[in-house]
């Protein structure tokens, strides 16, 4: 029996941060909160995500489950949902739906086979560079490298973290030195290419809702962004395939 | 590194498999192979010896490396299942479960660039491990499922014992090997 209560925005912001990889996706219920990891079918984005108990104004889940969520489908039910509502969710192992009340109105939401469903693991890497800026810096290079490219260069340095942009005319640079971010830690300097699409929506999930996102980078390696909210209970980490450039 | 996992599953307790095997067959090889061959679980020969792919069915796999010039030194040969199920019984869930971390391992110390899935339990756990669905092994055999994420590529084919049974699987596993041997840069292509 899993049972819980939550601000519509939380729950929205983890379906919303999932959604941009998948249709449907698999959750696990347990006692300590919801969990979730999920890789695009391309295979090139992952993500992770902790929603821990913390985050819910109720939660009570006796037993461990796994859930499959058609993701459109919830998040048309969250949508009616304002700022001030509380969303209950109510899940029985036998009845397979998930049933969410928003004020007096319930939905029953049929649920997906989680057999055909992945148990990605996430991949054994190692970053040499690790860098924690403000979201909104990132975003900023992000927005502006869109009209430009279709795909951004991460350069980290042991003083510097320099995000570039090159289309068939324009460049696009912006460092952010030592004292513009919030730490850096990197030995010699590490480069990879990322496609902008794919970033934009997954550090878009950030803006606004967590201040600071750390950055896992290396040489033509994937990137691991990772950022928290909601007082660090909701806890959503992607990771994303290099572009490498052929010669 | 490989050799402390090859250890770790040679003293494993996790399932009840201990028990009823002679010797856990951990895997053999080259440490960083470009290529990972993957079968379901060790059978009677194997659990004796205590390596992989050494009965009738290996036999038939060493060969067909053989036929591409290829020693299996070159590769690293292992299977889902480390021990070997009782009377060659197919490996049981919790079994798979109990044991997949260790392969997980191995994939992470060999990074390998081509694994091919050798039958439907192999094949079956190395694409859902990497984020892909599954599919029955007569549709899927011979596809390449690429993980950029993952930097690894995945081959699912018949498990040799299979074309022991079934001649007429032999062309295919035959050429499933050599599309793996040429995509982890082992032999050219034609």
């Amino acid at each position: 029996m899993f049972q819980a209560k939550i601000k519509p925005d939380f729950i929205k912001t983890i379906i919303d941060a999932t959604a941009i990889l998948v249709d449907e996706a698999k959750f696990k219920l347990t006692a300590d909160g919801i969990y979730g990891r999920t890789v695009d079918p391309a295979h090139v984005g992952m993500i992770d995500f902790k929603l821990r108990k913390e985050a819910f104004e109720e939660y009570n889940c006796s037993e461990d489950s796994e859930i499959g969520i058609d993701l459109d489908k919830f998040n048309s039910i969250l949508k009616i949902a304002g700022g001030d509502d509380v969303v209950t969710m109510e899940y029985k192992k036998d009845e397979g739906r998930l049933i969410v009340n928003i004020g007096n109105l319930k939905r029953k939401l049929p649920l997906l086979d989680v057999s055909e469903m992945s148990d990605t693991k996430i991949p054994s890497l190692e970053f040499p560079a690790e860098i924690v800026a403000p979201t909104a810096d990132i975003w900023q290079a992000i927005r502006a490298a869109e009209s430009i490219s279709d795909h951004i260069t991460f350069i980290a340095t042991k003083d510097n973290f320099q995000m570039k942009s090159e289309g068939d005319a324009d460049v696009l640079e912006l460092t952010l030195t030592k004292d513009n971010l919030i730490s850096i830690k990197c030995e010699e300097e590490v480069k990879s290419m990322f496609p902008l699409d794919y970033l934009r929506d997954m550090i878009k999930v950030a803006r606004g809702k967590s201040e600071e996102i750390t950055i896992n980078l290396g040489n033509n390696y994937p990137v691991k962004l990772t950022f928290e909210m909601a007082d660090g209970n909701i806890r959503i980490m992607y990771l994303l395939a290099p572009r490498i450039e052929s010669d | 590194m490989l050799q402390e996992i090859e250890e770790e599953i040679r003293q494993c307790r996790k399932c009840p498999l201990w028990k009823t095997r002679t010797n856990a067959v951990p895997g053999e090889g080259c440490s960083d192979a470009s290529l990972m061959l993957v079968g379901e679980a060790p059978g009677r020969k194997e659990d004796v010896e205590g390596r992989p792919f050494v009965g009738a069915a290996g036999k038939l796999l060493t060969e067909t490396l053989k036929k591409n010039g290829v020693g299996r030194e070159e590769i690293y040969i292992t299977n889902v299942v480390k021990c070997r199920p009782p009377g060659n019984r197919n490996p049981r869930e919790e079994e798979i479960e109990k044991c997949l971390p260790y392969l997980q391992r191995q994939i992470d110390v060999v990074r390998p660039i081509i694994i091919l899935a050798m039958g439907n339990f192999a094949s079956s756990a190395l694409l859902k491990m990497h984020g892909f669905r599954d599919g029955k092994i007569t549709a899927i055999r011979g596809r390449i499922f690429e993980s950029p994420l993952h930097a690894i590529k995945i081959i699912p084919t018949f498990h040799p014992a299979a074309c022991i049974y079934n001649r007429a699987l032999t062309e295919y596993f035959e050429k499933d090997v050599r599309k793996a041997l040429e995509h982890a840069g082992i032999i050219k292509p034609f």
